[in-house]
């Protein structure tokens, strides 16, 4: 079959159409082919996760064999080197809440007040300016943040209200973990403010409300929902910083949970763990699992209850 | 009626008022942006100046030295004053140094440098530092070390009381301080410029600790043959060191020495610096094609479906996973399981899969702004659709790729909680070779040094919080000048 | 009910009650003389539960120019991207029906549908140049489609049918697609898209971006083209579809009211629907 074409010496020159439309040989292979490495591509996060799973599921399967569920989670006394042995996590948990709780105190005031400033006042241009600082900083190492809390921190806390702070503590840790999460927070809600519609002020303002109210009447109440995720996302980032508190905090669990004495959260005890010097067959190495187990699945409930927020939350607005 | 309507100034009042209430509230604002990014300036600033002080700790390393702290304590026994006496001494002189030139031996304790009494280390380094600039000697005093000073001492058991000894000068060294003052072999020292003298190292504690408070002539009280005599010792010795001080000298020394765990003077940074180098590239060349891979299948191949929003939660929520929690991962999985152990490849691989998901997340950014238009006119001639994204999806969104791509880089170079779950070593003084190595990291080694009690270690881990800003820096403004420069030509 | 007067009626309401008009109304067709490259065969398209193509049967004749008009939304530029199997793309399109190419269903398994749009080309309604070189735009679909001798006189050869040539023949490799004028990207897009040699050439609208000079040229090279390729456009605009058509499709609300030769269609129009939208009552 040729093609009906009145000029037969451009056809002549072109290489031979193809009679059918169907695919030259091996294209829909090739390109299947490479469909199939893309796919496994993204599916790498699926196996990452599986994995992830996997070997926390496993881990810690061995260790609730000898420990039971109640007593991980109902005893304060974390002693799994001195005997008696015990594996209790609740002062563990209640320190890295109340860093969590001292890091949220500072972040949150600060952060949305910083993200009412950026999204409502600041003109265009020094938002433009700002809002790259605020990346810049959400991207400095914790590590380094850790340093700050044990060099600069504490001791200026020593030096002036707090005579009798520790040299680890975790009011410091928890102190500087916030100013560490405040970019965070900071940035998340400026988003949330800034997508607000207009249409929303401008009925206020139609009212007679002045900027205040509005802001504090309309723009707030509204962005309240997608501020709540940063504060979700904010805590979750809290209770996983490691840094931090390895550096600060010390390596005793306070019980009970004291921020101007030593304290151990759960990703420091993590630390010890992996960092101590046991056996590879030791008992304690299956802790590391139900700890992390705890710390993953809590991280990851906060996470995806914030993902649902912010994504109801545009849907509404966008 | 029972509401009075308002007058018109009440209503002006009320106005004002309100007006107040949120100026009051824009203020308060601005001073919460302003303190929260004051705070982070001054703590970054302040642990730049601390960084300085490494100028200073170079110097006197090159200067052939190093220090160390020691302390004299005196118990409440011995009468005189109780406490504690720091010191510094002379821990190592570097053979062909002018320190060894000017005849400092190891075990010499220092007594002043320029004017500064020395106490501490960190005197020394203060010292160094408050010279003039341009003046690049400095003046030392030192006592020589016991040997150098008095000679071979021995202690002697005091009869009929367990735990007492007499210190007894069993030689005299030829050229010494004790030779100069006439004492002989045999002299049993008992006191050093009021403190008592009680074994054989103390005494010359006691000689360093009398000439820091009472100056270079130190009476020494001894017994003779029975008899109590005073002799004058002149410990005191004098010289003038170069100290060249150099900011750019002190942090090419930093950055090309090994790792030196006693002495933060010689304390380098190059393992840890080429440490992160290798790692950050394993990491690369693993969470690239992966990253691009995924976000390709997302962006171009994926039908809504069950599976991609699977994929899209998994990928959201995952990048903001812990670190720790990777660190668990690459230990047991990568390090144990698949026996990597505690080499480059188990880091690099580790910190693939934490960056990962921000790669994938930032590559669909990336491709997501494409126009249709691209894609369309590429299908309109006939190009299949690996065709149109190698051709042109790709290309067209590459920069806005790398963009991403290194600043996730930069979150790994800055990551130190999962290698130090995996285990990568604090003390690695050798560079490495192999993938198969063991390494440490500079976030790791700044998590070493600024645990470590010893003076100078703070300041040695300012400077490596300076390096790391300043590479991440380097790679944060590469980025925003790609992204930057691309946006214009395209848009 | 109390009947109203016409004029206070409600836009809605008058779309259902020209919605009920076309219920079971046939389409005026007068078959073209010239044989059909492209036909299609009760086509229907559904983004996702809404019906944007009702049954939709037509016969496109060779080597003539056949404008597709309709008000907005009237599923012109859809039935048009059916035609290359351009809807494959959009997330959520499903098709029935036949579109026949030269007898061949190109809805059918096993047709490529790449195959099909280099054999059916298609330029768009915005220009859209690929940021690259004049010459790499031209040359991109040869080389896909496995032209590799030749391709700069190709490219010329392209460039000139597309009537641009002697504008950018001086910087071919310099200057980016994007750097030249409105009217002479979407000549561009034109050249790509011949430089394949479709036999047929799709035309969404392609001159609503542009000015009235640049819309000349666009229309002066339609009438050039249709010695050797067989041309569809949509358009919007009736003047321009009675200056360049042979013949014309009249869609209204996914249907096909009327198709015929354009002269016809618009000066003795057998509809009355076609007969409002071209005197403007509605649209």
């Amino acid at each position: 079959m040729t093609r009906p074409r009145s000029e037969g010496s451009r056809t002549a020159t072109s290489p031979p159409p193809s009679a059918s439309l169907r695919a030259p040989r091996g294209r829909g292979l090739k390109e299947q082919l490479i469909r199939g490495l893309f796919l496994l591509c993204g599916l790498s996060a699926v196996a990452i996760t599986l994995l992830t799973a996997w070997t926390f599921v496993q881990g810690s399967l061995l260790f609730f064999r000898e420990v039971s569920p109640a007593e991980f989670l109902g005893s304060i006394r974390w002693a799994p080197l001195t005997v008696p042995q015990s594996y209790g996590v609740l002062a563990l948990i209640a320190d890295t809440l109340v860093i969590t709780g001292i890091a949220l105190l500072v972040a949150l005031p600060l952060g949305i007040l910083s993200a009412v400033f950026l999204s409502e006042y600041a003109s265009e241009r020094a938002r433009r300016l700002l809002k790259p600082v605020l990346e810049v900083l959400a991207g400095v190492p914790t590590v380094v943040y850790g340093f700050f809390a044990l060099r600069f921190v504490t001791p200026l806390l020593q030096g002036t209200v707090l005579p009798d702070l520790g040299f680890w503590n975790g009011l410091s840790a928890g102190i500087v973990m916030g100013f560490m999460i405040l970019p965070l927070v900071a940035s998340l809600s400026e988003d949330v403010l800034y997508a607000v519609p207009r249409s929303l002020r401008e009925g206020a303002y139609a009212l007679g409300a002045t900027k205040f109210e509005v802001i504090w009447k309309v723009v707030l109440p509204a962005g309240f929902s997608g501020i709540g995720a940063a504060f979700i996302l904010a805590m979750s980032r809290a209770i996983g910083e490691t840094m931090i508190v390895a550096l600060a905090a010390g390596r005793t669990p306070a019980w009970p949970p004291d921020p101007t004495e030593p304290m151990m959260t759960l990703t420091t005890t993590i630390v010890n763990i992996a960092t101590g010097d046991h056996e590879a067959t030791a008992f304690i190495w299956s802790a590391l699992f139900a700890i992390g187990l705890l710390l993953f699945v809590t991280t990851l409930v906060l996470n995806i209850a914030s993902y649902f927020i912010v994504k109801r939350y545009r849907e509404r607005y966008e | 009626m029972g509401a009075k309507t308002k007058t018109k100034a009440a209503v002006r009042r009320g106005l004002r008022r309100r007006r107040a209430l949120g100026a009051l509230f824009a203020g308060v604002a601005l001073g919460a942006l302003l303190l929260g990014l004051l705070v982070l300036l001054v703590l970054i600033a302040t642990t730049a100046l601390q960084s300085t002080q490494l100028v200073a700790m170079r110097a006197t390393a090159d200067a052939g030295l190093s220090l160390s702290l020691r302390t004299l304590q005196l118990g409440p026994r011995g009468g005189g004053t109780a406490g504690f006496f720091p010191y510094v001494t002379v821990a190592r002189v570097a053979p062909g140094s002018p320190a060894e030139a000017l005849g400092l031996r190891r075990g010499d304790a220092l007594l002043r440098v320029g004017e500064v009494p020395v106490e501490r280390v960190s005197d020394v380094w203060r010292a160094i530092a408050a010279l003039p600039s341009g003046v690049e000697r400095a003046s030392i005093a030192w006592v020589p070390g016991r040997r150098g000073l008095l000679g071979s001492l021995r202690a002697v058991p005091v009869p009929d009381r367990p735990g007492e000894f007499r210190v007894v000068l069993s030689k005299v060294a030829p050229g010494s301080a004790a030779e100069r003052a006439g004492l002989q072999p045999g002299d049993v020292l008992v006191e050093a410029g009021g403190l008592p003298i009680t074994g054989t190292q103390q005494a010359w504690q006691a000689l360093v600790v009398a000439a820091r408070t009472q100056g270079g002539k130190v009476p020494l009280t001894i017994e003779r043959e029975g008899e109590r005599l005073t002799a004058v010792l002149d410990v005191e010795r004098r010289g003038e060191l170069p100290f060249q001080r150099s900011l750019l000298r002190a942090y090419g020394a930093f950055l090309t020495s090994l790792n030196e765990p006693r002495y933060p003077e010689h304390a380098g940074l190059a393992s840890a610096f080429l440490g992160s180098l290798y790692v950050i590239l394993v990491t690369a060349l693993v969470a690239f094609p992966l990253g691009i891979g995924a976000a390709v299948y997302l962006e171009e191949y994926a039908r809504r479906g069950v599976l991609t929003e699977i994929l899209q939660i998994l990928i959201a929520n995952l990048a903001g996973v812990p670190s720790v929690i990777y660190g668990i991962i690459g230990l047991e999985i990568l390090a144990r399981s698949l026996g990597l152990g505690r080499s480059i490849l188990a880091g690099g691989i580790t910190l693939a899969l934490l960056v990962l998901p921000i790669m994938i997340i930032a590559a669909r950014e990336a491709l997501r702004t494409v126009p249709p238009s691209v894609r369309e006119a590429a299908y309109g001639v006939g190009a299949t659709r690996w065709q149109v994204i190698r051709h042109h999806v790709l290309p067209y969104a590459l920069p806005g790729i790398f963009t991403g791509m290194i600043l996730a880089l930069s979150r790994a170079l800055g990551e130190a909680a999962p290698l130090l779950l995996l285990g990568a070593f604090l003390y690695v003084s050798y560079v490495p070779q192999s993938l198969w190595d063991s390494f440490t990291v500079i976030p790791l080694q700044i998590f070493d040094w600024a645990t470590k009690p010893q003076e100078g270690f703070a300041e040695v881990a300012a400077a490596s919080i300076v390096v790391l800003l300043v590479l991440l820096l380097l790679l944060n403004g590469t980025a925003i000048w790609l992204r930057n420069r691309y946006q214009k030509r395209w848009s | 009910m109390a009947p109203t007067p016409l004029d206070t009626r409600t836009e809605t309401e008058a779309l259902a009650q020209r919605r009920e008009e076309l219920q079971g109304l046939e389409p005026a067709v007068v078959a073209p003389s010239e044989p059909p490259v492209l036909q299609t065969r009760d086509l229907s398209i559904w983004y996702g539960s809404q019906r944007a193509l009702d049954r939709v049967t037509l016969d496109l004749p060779a080597r003539r120019v056949t404008a597709i008009i309709g008000p907005s939304g009237c599923g012109k530029s859809t039935f048009l991207r059916a035609l290359n199997r351009m809807n494959d793309l959009i997330p959520g399109v499903r098709t029935e029906g036949e579109v026949l190419f030269h007898g061949q269903n190109i809805y059918a398994k096993g047709v490529d549908p790449v195959e099909v749009r280099r054999r059916i080309g298609m330029v768009f309604q915005k220009p859209n140049p690929f940021p690259k070189s004049i010459y790499e735009n031209v040359a991109f679909g040869l080389r896909i489609n496995g032209y590799r001798d030749r391709l700069d006189e190709r490219v010329e050869e392209a460039l000139r049918r597309a009537a641009l040539w002697d504008e950018v023949k001086d910087f071919l490799h310099k200057k980016s697609g994007l750097d030249l004028s409105g009217g002479q990207q979407q000549r561009l897009c034109i050249a790509r898209a011949l430089a394949v040699q479709p036999e047929v050439l799709l035309m969404d609208e392609p001159a609503s971006a542009l000015d009235p000079i640049a819309t000349a040229r666009i229309e002066d090279l339609i009438h050039e083209l249709k010695e050797e390729v067989t041309i569809v456009i949509v358009t919007h605009n009736m003047q321009q579809a009675a200056r360049v058509s042979d013949y014309t499709a009249f869609l209204y609300l996914g249907r096909l009211v009327e198709f015929g030769p354009t002269a016809q269609l618009f000066e003795n129009p057998i509809r009355k629907q076609t007969e409002d939208y071209i005197t403007g009552k509605f649209g």
